[in-house]
């Protein structure tokens, strides 16, 4: 089911040697890695789990190989 | 898919003949300029194809209509089933102009109390025509011809070049006076020319139908698609999703962290969205 939704982030993480390395933690799920094509991708999803967390907001999440493709925050 | 450009111009007597020939290449030059175009030509130019291109609620051309065709004071003609016939009448020209720049070579739309004035006191941004019947050379080989074609394309080419309407105004102004001695149709014609407009100061670009204000409005959502670059919207609150202009990394995500600040503080922010994508914010 790629798909979770209504989710809470409960953590971020991120390692300042590697480009785009940018991981969520998804309550009931684990850490899931930011996708990593782009910079500007990595960098706006980041900005928004990171709302997510500081406001507690509910997310949509769409995985795929262990990463987080499609983000929405509400 | 919409177009910034809908060309009008039927092919339905000696005259339009003429007219339509005037419309022959610009669609090229319009699409060589940067602007997309639509060119009803002929057969096409019926009321049901002008209608779907230009009715408001689907916004299928976005920036200006370019009419070659019959006009009088009551309605600009295209053609169906070859015979000429109305499509842009004072009953329809607010929903077909509304938020558009029209530009008619055509006789009398824009006289006193006709579909010109009509269609700006309505919405049309603006219409530039002529007030009584007008002249066209009706051998396209002719060098009188090539000449007036150019004249009436220096307008368009202005407009598709960033000018404001009164720019482009005296750009075809200046085109008839020059030539005015090789013809009297030239000055004549020039004498005829209006400029109806609903302010002033107005380009294609910065007055159409893409280019809108919301003011005061809330950020309720948001959204990103990583395999794609730039690819970042927001859901503004009895709006729906705009994407943010994606022409700049920096600028993408400045913008971002400016609404997701303003949608953790529940405040309204207003911006300029242009072909549904968030061009300016005030945060």
């Amino acid at each position: 089911m790629p798909w979770h939704n209504g989710k809470k982030i409960s953590g971020l993480y991120s390692y300042g040697p590697q480009n785009r390395n940018s991981f969520i933690h998804v309550e009931g799920m684990g850490w899931r890695l930011l996708w990593t094509d782009h910079d500007c991708q990595s960098n706006a999803m980041t900005m928004m789990a990171s709302y997510a967390r500081a406001e507690n907001r509910t997310v949509n999440l769409f995985e795929e190989s262990g990463k987080i493709k499609t983000i929405y925050v509400w | 898919m919409a177009v910034d450009v809908l060309i009008i111009r039927n092919k339905a007597d000696a005259a339009t003949v003429a007219t339509n020939a005037i419309g022959d290449g610009l669609k090229a030059h319009l699409e060589a300029k940067g602007l997309s175009c639509t060119d009803l030509s002929d057969a096409n130019a019926t009321p049901e194809n002008v209608t779907q291109w230009l009715k408001a609620s689907a916004v299928n051309t976005k920036k200006l209509v370019v009419a070659l065709d019959h006009g009088s004071c009551s309605a600009f003609y295209g053609e169906k089933n070859g015979q000429v016939t109305a499509v842009i009448t004072k009953a329809n020209c607010q929903d077909l102009t509304t938020g558009l720049h029209v530009y008619t070579f055509a006789c009398s739309t824009n006289g006193d109390n006709c579909v010109g004035p009509e269609a700006v006191a309505k919405g049309c941004y603006s219409w530039l025509g002529y007030v009584v019947p007008v002249y066209v050379f009706t051998n396209p080989s002719s060098s009188l011809f090539q000449t007036l074609k150019s004249i009436i394309w220096s307008y368009v080419t202005a407009l598709a070049e960033g000018k404001t309407v009164e720019q482009a105004e005296a750009v075809l102004r200046a085109g008839y006076e020059a030539n005015k001695n090789k013809h009297s149709l030239f000055s004549f014609n020039l004498s005829k020319l209006k400029l109806r407009k609903s302010a002033a100061n107005m380009t294609i670009n910065s007055h159409n139908r893409v280019v809108v204000w919301r003011s005061n409005v809330k950020v309720d959502g948001l959204y990103a698609y990583g395999p794609q670059n730039r690819n970042v919207f927001v859901h503004l609150q009895g709006v729906g999703w705009k994407r943010l202009w994606p022409a700049l990394d920096t600028q993408v995500a400045n913008q971002l962290a400016q609404l997701v600040n303003a949608k953790a503080k529940g405040r309204a922010v207003t911006v300029l969205e242009d072909d549904n994508r968030i061009k300016t914010v005030y945060a």
